[in-house]
Protein backbone atom coordinates (compact mmCIF):
# COMPACT_ATOMS: atom_id res chain seq x y z
CA UNK A 1 0.00 0.00 0.00
CA UNK A 2 1.29 3.44 -0.91
CA UNK A 3 -0.25 6.75 0.10
CA UNK A 4 1.01 9.99 -1.38
CA UNK A 5 0.57 13.12 0.69
CA UNK A 6 -1.78 11.60 3.27
CA UNK A 7 -3.65 14.49 4.84
CA UNK A 8 -3.33 13.32 8.43
CA UNK A 9 -0.83 11.04 10.14
CA UNK A 10 -0.78 10.64 13.91
CA UNK A 11 1.56 8.63 16.09
CA UNK A 12 0.20 8.54 19.59
CA UNK A 13 -0.28 12.15 20.66
CA UNK A 14 1.99 13.46 17.89
CA UNK A 15 0.73 14.72 14.56
CA UNK A 16 3.19 14.22 11.78
CA UNK A 17 2.97 17.02 9.23
CA UNK A 18 4.50 17.37 5.78
CA UNK A 19 4.20 13.65 5.07
CA UNK A 20 5.16 13.08 1.46
CA UNK A 21 4.35 9.40 1.40
CA UNK A 22 3.41 6.53 3.61
CA UNK A 23 4.24 3.04 2.42
CA UNK A 24 3.16 -0.24 3.96
CA UNK A 25 5.24 -3.24 3.02
CA UNK A 26 4.07 -6.71 3.88
CA UNK A 27 6.64 -9.47 3.69
CA UNK A 28 7.02 -13.00 4.96
CA UNK A 29 10.00 -13.61 7.18
CA UNK A 30 9.80 -17.40 6.82
CA UNK A 31 8.00 -18.63 3.72
CA UNK A 32 6.61 -22.15 3.72
CA UNK A 33 7.24 -23.70 0.33
CA UNK A 34 6.98 -27.35 -0.63
CA UNK A 35 7.73 -29.35 -3.75
CA UNK A 36 6.45 -32.78 -4.73
CA UNK A 37 8.07 -35.83 -6.29
CA UNK A 38 6.21 -35.10 -9.52
CA UNK A 39 8.21 -32.22 -10.94
CA UNK A 40 10.17 -29.03 -10.49
CA UNK A 41 7.48 -26.61 -9.40
CA UNK A 42 6.30 -25.85 -5.87
CA UNK A 43 2.91 -27.27 -5.00
CA UNK A 44 2.38 -25.45 -1.73
CA UNK A 45 3.19 -22.02 -0.39
CA UNK A 46 2.05 -20.09 2.62
CA UNK A 47 3.31 -17.26 4.80
CA UNK A 48 3.21 -18.39 8.41
CA UNK A 49 5.39 -15.55 9.68
CA UNK A 50 4.82 -12.08 8.32
CA UNK A 51 6.10 -8.59 8.91
CA UNK A 52 4.13 -5.41 8.27
CA UNK A 53 6.49 -2.49 7.95
CA UNK A 54 5.44 1.13 7.58
CA UNK A 55 7.64 3.86 6.20
CA UNK A 56 6.62 7.44 6.73
CA UNK A 57 8.58 9.93 4.62
CA UNK A 58 8.37 13.58 5.58
CA UNK A 59 9.78 16.56 3.75
CA UNK A 60 10.97 18.87 6.49
CA UNK A 61 11.29 22.56 5.73
CA UNK A 62 11.82 23.59 9.34
CA UNK A 63 13.33 22.25 12.53
CA UNK A 64 11.86 19.07 13.88
CA UNK A 65 12.61 18.63 17.54
CA UNK A 66 10.42 15.62 18.18
CA UNK A 67 12.48 12.96 19.87
CA UNK A 68 11.03 9.81 18.37
CA UNK A 69 13.41 6.92 18.81
CA UNK A 70 13.54 3.21 18.05
CA UNK A 71 11.43 1.25 20.48
CA UNK A 72 8.74 3.90 20.88
CA UNK A 73 5.30 2.31 20.67
CA UNK A 74 1.99 4.04 20.02
CA UNK A 75 -1.08 3.88 17.82
CA UNK A 76 -0.50 5.03 14.25
CA UNK A 77 -3.47 6.59 12.48
CA UNK A 78 -3.68 7.98 8.99
CA UNK A 79 -6.36 9.02 6.55
CA UNK A 80 -6.70 8.45 2.84
CA UNK A 81 -8.42 10.95 0.65
CA UNK A 82 -8.36 9.84 -2.97
CA UNK A 83 -9.93 13.02 -4.28
CA UNK A 84 -8.57 15.43 -1.69
CA UNK A 85 -12.10 15.75 -0.44
CA UNK A 86 -14.15 14.00 2.19
CA UNK A 87 -15.52 11.59 -0.42
CA UNK A 88 -14.48 7.98 0.19
CA UNK A 89 -12.18 9.10 2.97
CA UNK A 90 -10.97 6.18 5.07
CA UNK A 91 -9.13 6.02 8.34
CA UNK A 92 -6.48 3.39 8.87
CA UNK A 93 -5.42 2.50 12.38
CA UNK A 94 -2.53 0.44 13.64
CA UNK A 95 -3.21 0.10 17.37
CA UNK A 96 0.37 -0.79 18.16
CA UNK A 97 3.24 0.39 15.99
CA UNK A 98 6.86 0.35 17.09
CA UNK A 99 9.46 2.67 15.63
CA UNK A 100 12.53 0.82 14.37
CA UNK A 101 14.42 3.73 12.85
CA UNK A 102 14.36 7.49 12.32
CA UNK A 103 16.75 8.71 9.65
CA UNK A 104 17.35 11.96 7.80
CA UNK A 105 18.59 12.62 4.32
CA UNK A 106 19.85 16.14 3.82
CA UNK A 107 18.74 16.89 0.28
CA UNK A 108 19.49 20.61 0.16
CA UNK A 109 20.43 23.33 2.56
CA UNK A 110 16.77 24.24 3.04
CA UNK A 111 15.17 20.84 2.93
CA UNK A 112 15.58 17.50 4.64
CA UNK A 113 13.82 14.21 4.14
CA UNK A 114 12.96 12.29 7.29
CA UNK A 115 12.09 8.60 7.10
CA UNK A 116 10.44 6.92 10.06
CA UNK A 117 10.19 3.16 9.88
CA UNK A 118 7.78 1.22 12.06
CA UNK A 119 6.71 -2.37 12.61
CA UNK A 120 2.99 -3.06 13.08
CA UNK A 121 2.06 -5.39 15.92
CA UNK A 122 -0.96 -7.65 16.05
CA UNK A 123 -2.87 -7.78 19.33
CA UNK A 124 -2.95 -11.57 19.33
CA UNK A 125 -0.78 -12.78 16.46
CA UNK A 126 -3.72 -13.71 14.26
CA UNK A 127 -5.55 -10.41 13.80
CA UNK A 128 -4.30 -8.20 11.00
CA UNK A 129 -2.41 -5.29 12.58
CA UNK A 130 -4.08 -2.75 10.29
CA UNK A 131 -7.75 -1.89 10.46
CA UNK A 132 -9.65 0.52 8.25
CA UNK A 133 -13.00 2.23 8.49
CA UNK A 134 -14.75 5.22 6.95
CA UNK A 135 -13.08 8.31 8.34
CA UNK A 136 -15.13 10.37 10.78
CA UNK A 137 -16.13 13.77 9.44
CA UNK B 1 -1.03 -40.77 -7.42
CA UNK B 2 -1.55 -40.67 -3.67
CA UNK B 3 0.87 -42.50 -1.43
CA UNK B 4 -0.16 -44.99 1.22
CA UNK B 5 1.07 -47.09 4.10
CA UNK B 6 -0.86 -50.17 5.12
CA UNK B 7 -3.49 -48.98 2.61
CA UNK B 8 -4.00 -45.84 4.69
CA UNK B 9 -3.63 -42.36 3.23
CA UNK B 10 -1.53 -40.88 6.00
CA UNK B 11 0.32 -38.08 4.27
CA UNK B 12 -1.84 -37.01 1.33
CA UNK B 13 -3.27 -33.93 3.02
CA UNK B 14 -0.20 -32.06 1.84
CA UNK B 15 2.93 -32.31 -0.26
CA UNK B 16 5.46 -34.97 0.68
CA UNK B 17 8.50 -36.59 -0.86
CA UNK B 18 10.12 -39.98 -0.56
CA UNK B 19 13.80 -40.44 0.13
CA UNK B 20 15.71 -43.70 0.19
CA UNK B 21 18.60 -43.66 2.62
CA UNK B 22 21.99 -45.13 1.68
CA UNK B 23 22.24 -48.81 0.84
CA UNK B 24 25.32 -51.00 1.07
CA UNK B 25 27.15 -52.70 3.90
CA UNK B 26 27.05 -51.83 7.57
CA UNK B 27 30.62 -51.47 8.85
CA UNK B 28 32.31 -50.71 12.12
CA UNK B 29 35.89 -49.57 12.79
CA UNK B 30 37.84 -52.46 14.34
CA UNK B 31 39.29 -50.09 16.90
CA UNK B 32 35.80 -49.63 18.31
CA UNK B 33 35.74 -53.33 19.24
CA UNK B 34 39.18 -53.97 20.68
CA UNK B 35 40.73 -50.53 20.98
CA UNK B 36 43.92 -51.37 19.08
CA UNK B 37 43.25 -52.91 15.66
CA UNK B 38 43.20 -50.92 12.42
CA UNK B 39 40.73 -51.42 9.60
CA UNK B 40 37.01 -51.85 9.22
CA UNK B 41 34.83 -54.85 9.91
CA UNK B 42 31.81 -55.54 7.68
CA UNK B 43 28.76 -56.53 9.69
CA UNK B 44 26.15 -57.14 7.01
CA UNK B 45 23.80 -55.40 4.60
CA UNK B 46 22.27 -52.07 5.53
CA UNK B 47 18.57 -52.13 6.18
CA UNK B 48 16.31 -50.46 3.68
CA UNK B 49 15.23 -47.12 5.18
CA UNK B 50 12.70 -44.84 3.53
CA UNK B 51 12.04 -41.35 4.81
CA UNK B 52 8.92 -39.41 3.94
CA UNK B 53 9.30 -35.68 4.37
CA UNK B 54 6.39 -33.35 3.90
CA UNK B 55 3.82 -31.08 5.42
CA UNK B 56 0.45 -31.97 6.85
CA UNK B 57 -2.14 -29.44 5.71
CA UNK B 58 -5.49 -28.86 7.41
CA UNK B 59 -8.07 -26.09 7.58
CA UNK B 60 -8.19 -26.06 11.40
CA UNK B 61 -6.23 -27.24 14.41
CA UNK B 62 -8.84 -29.91 15.04
CA UNK B 63 -8.46 -31.24 11.52
CA UNK B 64 -4.69 -31.31 11.95
CA UNK B 65 -5.10 -33.24 15.20
CA UNK B 66 -7.20 -35.79 13.31
CA UNK B 67 -4.42 -36.24 10.75
CA UNK B 68 -1.88 -36.72 13.55
CA UNK B 69 -4.12 -39.22 15.33
CA UNK B 70 -4.35 -41.34 12.20
CA UNK B 71 -0.57 -41.33 11.90
CA UNK B 72 0.04 -42.14 15.55
CA UNK B 73 -2.42 -45.02 15.30
CA UNK B 74 0.06 -46.67 12.92
CA UNK B 75 3.01 -46.11 15.25
CA UNK B 76 2.68 -49.28 17.26
CA UNK B 77 4.99 -51.52 19.22
CA UNK B 78 5.91 -53.97 17.86
CA UNK B 79 6.14 -51.78 14.77
CA UNK B 80 3.49 -52.36 12.17
CA UNK B 81 4.99 -53.84 8.99
CA UNK B 82 3.09 -53.22 5.76
CA UNK B 83 3.43 -52.00 2.19
CA UNK B 84 4.61 -48.43 1.69
CA UNK B 85 3.62 -47.07 -1.72
CA UNK B 86 5.05 -43.84 -3.13
CA UNK B 87 3.57 -41.33 -5.58
CA UNK B 88 4.72 -43.31 -8.59
CA UNK B 89 3.26 -46.64 -7.49
CA UNK B 90 6.58 -47.99 -6.30
CA UNK B 91 5.88 -50.56 -3.59
CA UNK B 92 8.23 -51.00 -0.65
CA UNK B 93 7.09 -54.23 0.93
CA UNK B 94 7.25 -55.18 4.58
CA UNK B 95 8.22 -51.72 5.83
CA UNK B 96 7.89 -50.94 9.51
CA UNK B 97 6.74 -47.48 10.57
CA UNK B 98 9.18 -46.63 13.36
CA UNK B 99 9.35 -42.86 13.75
CA UNK B 100 7.34 -39.72 13.13
CA UNK B 101 9.06 -36.44 13.89
CA UNK B 102 7.16 -33.20 13.53
CA UNK B 103 8.74 -29.79 13.18
CA UNK B 104 9.23 -27.50 16.13
CA UNK B 105 6.11 -25.45 15.43
CA UNK B 106 2.70 -25.58 13.81
CA UNK B 107 2.36 -22.95 11.12
CA UNK B 108 -0.92 -21.09 11.23
CA UNK B 109 -1.57 -18.87 8.23
CA UNK B 110 -3.92 -19.49 5.31
CA UNK B 111 -3.83 -23.12 6.39
CA UNK B 112 -2.80 -24.93 9.54
CA UNK B 113 0.27 -26.92 8.57
CA UNK B 114 2.99 -29.00 10.18
CA UNK B 115 6.22 -30.15 8.55
CA UNK B 116 7.34 -33.67 9.46
CA UNK B 117 9.68 -36.55 8.74
CA UNK B 118 8.43 -40.12 8.89
CA UNK B 119 10.80 -43.08 8.88
CA UNK B 120 10.16 -46.60 7.68
CA UNK B 121 12.59 -49.51 8.02
CA UNK B 122 12.61 -52.98 6.50
CA UNK B 123 14.18 -54.94 9.34
CA UNK B 124 16.68 -57.57 8.31
CA UNK B 125 15.12 -60.29 10.43
CA UNK B 126 11.63 -60.00 8.93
Amino acid sequence: MLLLNPPLVRFGSHTWTDVALLAIDRTTTRPAEEWSDAGPHPVFADAPEQRTQIRVVRDLLRDDLASHKPGDQAALTFHTSPTTSDAARRQFTIPAAVITSVTHELATARHARQTITLIALSPDGATDPITSAPAPH
Amino acid sequence: MPSSFDKASLFNSGPHRFRRLPSGVQTIPAVALDGVSPGTIPLGPLELIIEVRGRLVAPTDAALDALLAAIHAKLTFPALAADLIDHHGRIYENMSFVRFESADRIDRARQVTLPYTARFIRFLNT
